[in-house]
């Protein structure tokens, strides 16, 4: 702890406060351990009440177990949801059980991210960083059609890419996430369904038939009804000019291929999201 | 005349055999893709699953079915390929207790099947395989050798890098581009070692040019100094490709090293150089580009008119606009990006 | 009597080694193209184009008289899945409104742009460039035909490559890049060619094949058969050893700067795709520069093939008389030694088998009746001829469509396979004879023409048809044009700098 106040006096850079609700207190120690890094700072609970106490406009972080002693640890979600200042906070839950109506359930009442105990230590280190990341480099533009207070329940995604392997890679993830998917292969669709129906972010890959990413990027930003639409462009490796070419015509991010699922949707969520 | 009668039907049987051979090859191509799309029908999803945070991998691996191992292996290939760290090593952890069935494809007689099998260990092999890799890049083939090269070309197997360079020499059939952007894939890390190689006089000649290509990819500004100290040797590729390394890289510091190459005997030396000093150059040179412009070159022209607009130096091509013939109309293009 | 033995015996030898040597190109095809399979497999060709900064390449679109189409075929070459490539259309003075058409579609506007070759060619007129896509040129000249059109899409093109193609082809979206890999694999690579099929029958979608069919036709069908037996047995097995004497005028991939050195297009040949790539092999081989042409099944161009026998006919009639140009204008190199395994082996099969063939092959049917209504043929002999002349023949084209079985196996409908067998174990009895009609009419012509090959020889005035050598010529009114002579020769000295700059100076002779 003392170290972690040194190194953010040495850097200038804020303290994460993370927070661990679990009423099992060999569970809040292995997360800890886990996830323990220079600059990040430890709070638990081990009870809803306790949590709700614990939790305000500070906390950067939370993971929570579903079964609390005094009550559902969806209701903690709920009650983050219901002021503004807390509602921003990523929550990481942690289930014992991973079966899909319940990690739909959790994911719907506005959970971040889900992870099944025993979790593998690796992802949630690497998820627990990507939550923590300061926001991507563009500015983030307000998210059109449904205020987003339920999280990614219902976020309409609309994904244009030709390759099927990482179009089922990026919607299993996705859809796990709770949003709700439209696939295309080609250019083409890409642009009528765009503008037939907006989404509420497009993913778009840069090389594909009948039209390439950024040509339906341009007119996607000169209609006036997907002009503030968020748009992720997927992009070759080594193709920097492609990134550069992409935020010239309005991008709003880019991922790169090799990718990571798990990155892609963290930066869906969080381009959806109003702040 | 039955005996004609006859052979002339054994032939048409024959024929029709043959004919009938072909239906058969169809029927069998018909049904191995079918049990082929059946497996895929069922891994992929398993295997995108672990991706998204099924757990379980080693039991996932378990229930794998020897008879499948082999294509159970390359669509775990497949899936690993499209992805990066962590998402990677669990398709690794996955496919790791199966890699024992395509591991002796790495001692197999024909190259395709080793550089194939080379990519395979290399993408879910994580770590384990790195020395192996490392020893194919010697392999006989030049195909696996590629392979390997590859292979090892990643940011995140960058203390290779020296290996790579080693053998480069041999990559000299590939194209210069090929060989550039294999290098340029581990990244900035590799800069350090790329940069000696380029001014190492032992290494091949040809091979420096590749290497000077690759940090121009990378946008190395550090390797601008070596670029110019290789602009006298006597090779012309290794000299253009320094000369394209400094229009990315290099500043006023090496104006100098290329002012003079703008009137050297060799045809493409002159036209790169009057690229590049149109980026390091000082303003006072455009009179320097303006003398050294030829009567009947198309190229030099249009990198001397670019040269001057890189310079700012709209005077001398508003000159040149007006003196008609080629110079006028490469002047015309480089100002009005084309439109007349 | 002996003499008639004698001739019948020649006329068996002839068709033994003929169909003979089809049959080794098409076994060599088999090992050779399971082998070109697995080795694409083992590149894992997708990664190695998305991270290799593939090449830039122009395409160089010759036009006459497309006003119905180029459009929506420009429009398909500007989706192509190739990073950096540039469309040079050539408007060949079309009499329609093909230049108006384009200009209104893709807001094109007048620009200036400075040729980088000097290849001697009809007059441009102006040079125009797409607002929208950059990447789209436009060059209206005055008409010269396709060669010329080609040359003067040379001298306007930037790139280090060029691919050469008919305004109707239909690439495949992938097709340029795999065009393109041999020349990033092996830098002394100097043309390569990829396979082109028959899209009659197809469904095409905006541009590109979407369900790849058997068309109706019979008479397309037999097409579909021969370019399978032309481009799987025959190019594939000539590759193997390094006598691709031929690249498709509608789908190849040049360096050009190899090309403009040895002269560019030829205007003055019917036959203007295989005499460039015949001249590509002379001319390095004269300068001893290590060189290699390729043949390679995988980048797919779809083009359309004649649907009546007139066309067709006029279609094979005018391939014969270019081939005949071709060997006589190169007679040279025939059975030379200095030009390798092209001058060695392959042009002396050409003039024998494909160029004389027609001859032979009719005068041999024609003995083969006489004898027999004779009734001075053996029963030994009569089989025999069946046999090597008929059912050979047959068989190798059955190979054909395992080779596509075994490689691309892209007619996937059972009823096509089907199809494709009938048509190969009918292929002999009818067919075939037609094509060598239609063959020994173009050779007669050639010859009957003779006198302008000398004209020819001085690479002045020639005489070219319109879209000569687009072997779907549709342009039915399409009449012999005066070609105006060349531009006083200024020499074109190209200077090869890397593999990836071409620099050229132009030396007034």
């Amino acid at each position: 702890m003392i170290s972690a106040i040194e190194e953010v006096l040495a850097t200038d850079k804020p303290l994460r406060r993370i927070l661990i609700v679990d009423d099992d207190p060999l569970i809040r120690m292995i997360v800890t351990k886990t996830i323990e890094a220079p600059g990040r700072t430890f709070e638990t609970a081990g009870s809803l009440a306790e949590a709700r106490k614990a939790m305000d406009a500070t906390t950067d972080l939370v993971l929570l177990d579903l079964l609390l002693p005094d009550g559902d640890g969806r209701q903690l979600l709920r009650y983050a949801q219901g002021s503004p200042e807390t509602a921003r906070i990523p929550v990481v839950v942690l289930s014992g059980s991973g079966s899909d109506p319940i990690r739909q359930a959790a994911m719907n009442a506005g959970a971040a991210a889900f992870v099944e105990k025993p979790f593998d230590p690796n992802i949630l280190s690497e998820l627990v960083d990507e939550l923590l990341a300061p926001s991507a480099t563009a500015p983030n533009p307000s998210a059109t059609g449904s205020s987003d207070s339920e999280g990614s329940h219902g976020t309409n995604v609309l994904l244009a890419e030709d390759d099927d392997l990482v179009a089922a890679l990026i919607s299993d993830r996705l859809a796990r996430d709770g949003f709700e998917i439209r696939r295309v292969e080609d250019g083409e669709s890409a642009l009528d369904e765009a503008l037939r129906e907006p989404p509420d972010l497009a993913i778009l890959d840069v090389m594909m038939p009948k039209m390439n990413g950024f040509e339906v990027l341009g007119r996607i930003r000169s209609a006036p009804q997907t002009a503030d639409l968020p748009v992720i462009i997927l992009t070759g490796r080594g193709r920097e000019e492609d990134v550069v070419r992409g935020f010239d015509l309005g991008a709003t991010d880019y991922i790169v291929k090799p990718f990571s699922p798990a990155e892609l949707a963290v930066r869906v969520r969080r381009h959806t999201t109003v702040t | 005349m039955s005996g004609l009668v006859f052979a002339v039907l054994g032939l048409a049987f024959i024929n029709l055999t043959f004919a009938a051979l072909v239906v058969l090859l169809r029927l069998r191509n018909v049904r191995r893709a079918a049990r082929l799309e059946e497996r895929r029908r069922v891994w992929y999803p398993r295997i995108i699953g672990l991706i998204s945070g099924d757990p379980d991998a080693e039991r996932l691996s378990e229930s794998v079915d020897p008879s499948e191992q082999s294509d159970v292996i390359e669509i775990a290939w497949d899936v690993a390929r499209r992805l990066r760290g962590g998402d990677r090593s669990r398709v690794q952890r996955f496919a790791a207790p199966l890699l024992g069935v395509t591991i002796p494809d790495l001692e197999a007689r024909r190259p395709e099947t080793r550089a194939r099998e080379v990519q395979i260990v290399s993408c879910l092999g994580g770590s384990d395989y790195e020395h192996s890799i490392v020893e194919f890049l010697d392999d006989p083939s030049s195909l696996v050798s590629l392979a390997a090269a590859r292979a090892l070309c990643q940011p995140n197997r960058v203390r290779w890098i020296g290996e790579v360079l080693d053998r480069l020499g041999r990559y000299g059939a590939w194209s210069p581009a090929l060989t550039a952007s294999m290098l340029a894939e581990v990244g900035m890390g590799a800069a350090p070692e790329m940069r000696v190689y380029l001014g190492d006089d032992r290494r091949p000649a040809y091979a420096r040019a590749a290497v000077a290509r690759s940090l121009a990819l990378l946008k190395d500004a550090e390797s601008a100094d070596v670029a110019a100290a290789q602009l006298t040797t006597a090779d012309s590729e290794l000299v253009a490709a320094c000369l394209r390394l400094l229009a990315v890289v290099g500043s006023e510091a090496q104006a100098n090293a290329v002012r003079p190459l703008i009137t050297d005997d060799r045809f493409f030396v002159r036209a790169t150089a009057m690229t590049v000093l149109g980026k390091v150059g000082a303003p006072e040179d455009a009179d320097l580009i303006v003398a050294a412009m030829e009567a009947g070159s198309a190229w030099i022209a249009i990198r001397a008119t670019q040269a001057l607009a890189d310079l700012h130096a709209s005077s001398e091509l508003a000159a040149l606009v007006n003196s008609g013939g080629l110079p006028a109309e490469a002047a015309i293009e480089t100002l009005y990006g084309g439109a007349a | 009597m002996e003499l008639l033995t004698a001739f019948n015996v020649f006329i068996l030898v002839y068709f033994a080694l003929l169909n003979g040597t089809y049959l080794i190109l098409s076994l060599t095809a088999f090992r050779s193209l399971r082998r070109y399979i697995d080795r694409l497999e083992s590149l894992q060709i997708d990664d190695l184009l998305a991270s290799s900064g593939g090449l830039p390449i122009s395409l160089v679109v010759p036009a006459f008289n497309e006003a119905a189409t180029i459009v929506p075929s420009v429009r398909s070459l500007l989706t192509l899945m190739y990073a950096d490539y540039e469309i040079v259309v050539v408007n060949d003075g079309s009499t329609d409104e093909t230049l108006e058409v384009l200009l209104a579609a893709f807001d094109l506007e007048p620009i200036v742009r400075v040729p980088t070759s000097d290849l001697p060619t009809a007059p441009v007129h102006a040079a125009y460039q797409g607002v929208r896509h950059q990447n789209l040129v436009v060059v209206d000249k005055a008409n010269g035909g396709k060669a010329d059109a080609l040359n003067v899409g040379l001298n306007y093109s930037r790139s280090a490559l060029f691919c050469a193609m008919d305004a109707d082809t239909i690439l495949e979206p992938d097709a340029l890049a795999r065009v393109v890999r041999p020349f990033l694999e092996d830098a002394s690579t100097v043309a390569v060619g990829g396979i082109v099929r028959i899209a009659n029958g197809c469904s095409i979608d905006g541009g590109s094949v979407d369900d790849v069919k058997l068309p109706d036709s019979v008479l397309v069908r037999f097409q579909v058969l021969e370019y399978l037996r032309s481009f799987l047995s025959a190019r594939v097995g000539w590759n193997t050893i390094g006598a691709t004497l031929i690249i498709s005028g509608a789908f190849g991939a040049f360096r050009r700067s190899v090309v403009a050195d040895a002269g560019g297009f030829d205007t003055g040949t019917v036959g203007a795709d295989m005499e460039l790539i015949v001249r590509l092999h002379r001319h390095c081989r004269d300068l001893g520069n290590p060189y290699r042409i390729e043949f390679i099944p995988d980048p797919v161009a779809w083009t359309e093939a004649p649907e009546t026998v007139s066309q067709l006919g006029r279609q094979r009639d005018r391939w014969q008389r270019g081939l005949a140009q071709v060997i006589w204008r190169h007679r040279r190199m025939v059975m030379n030694p200095k030009y390798g395994v092209p001058g060695v082996v392959a042009l002396p099969y050409y003039l024998v088998f494909e160029l004389l063939g027609p001859v032979i092959e009719l005068l041999g049917y024609a003995a083969f009746v006489v004898a027999v209504i004779t009734g001075q043929a053996s029963v030994v002999y009569t089989v025999a001829f069946l046999a090597i002349a008929v059912f050979l023949g047959s068989a190798i084209s059955i190979s054909a469509v395992a080779l596509e079985e075994i490689s691309f196996r892209r007619y996937r409908r059972f009823s096509d396979l089907l199809a494709l067998l009938g048509v190969a174990l009918a292929e002999s009895f009818g067919y075939r004879q037609m094509s060598i009609w239609w063959r020994l009419r173009g050779l007669v012509a050639a010859a009957r023409s003779d006198l302008q090959w000398g004209a020819m020889e001085r690479r002045g005035l020639g005489r070219s048809a319109g879209q000569v050598d687009d072997p779907t010529n549709r342009d039915e009114a399409a009449t012999e044009r005066e070609v105006p002579a060349r531009a006083a020769d200024a020499e074109v000295e190209i200077i090869v700098t890397d593999h990836d700059v071409v620099a050229e100076q132009t030396v007034p002779k």
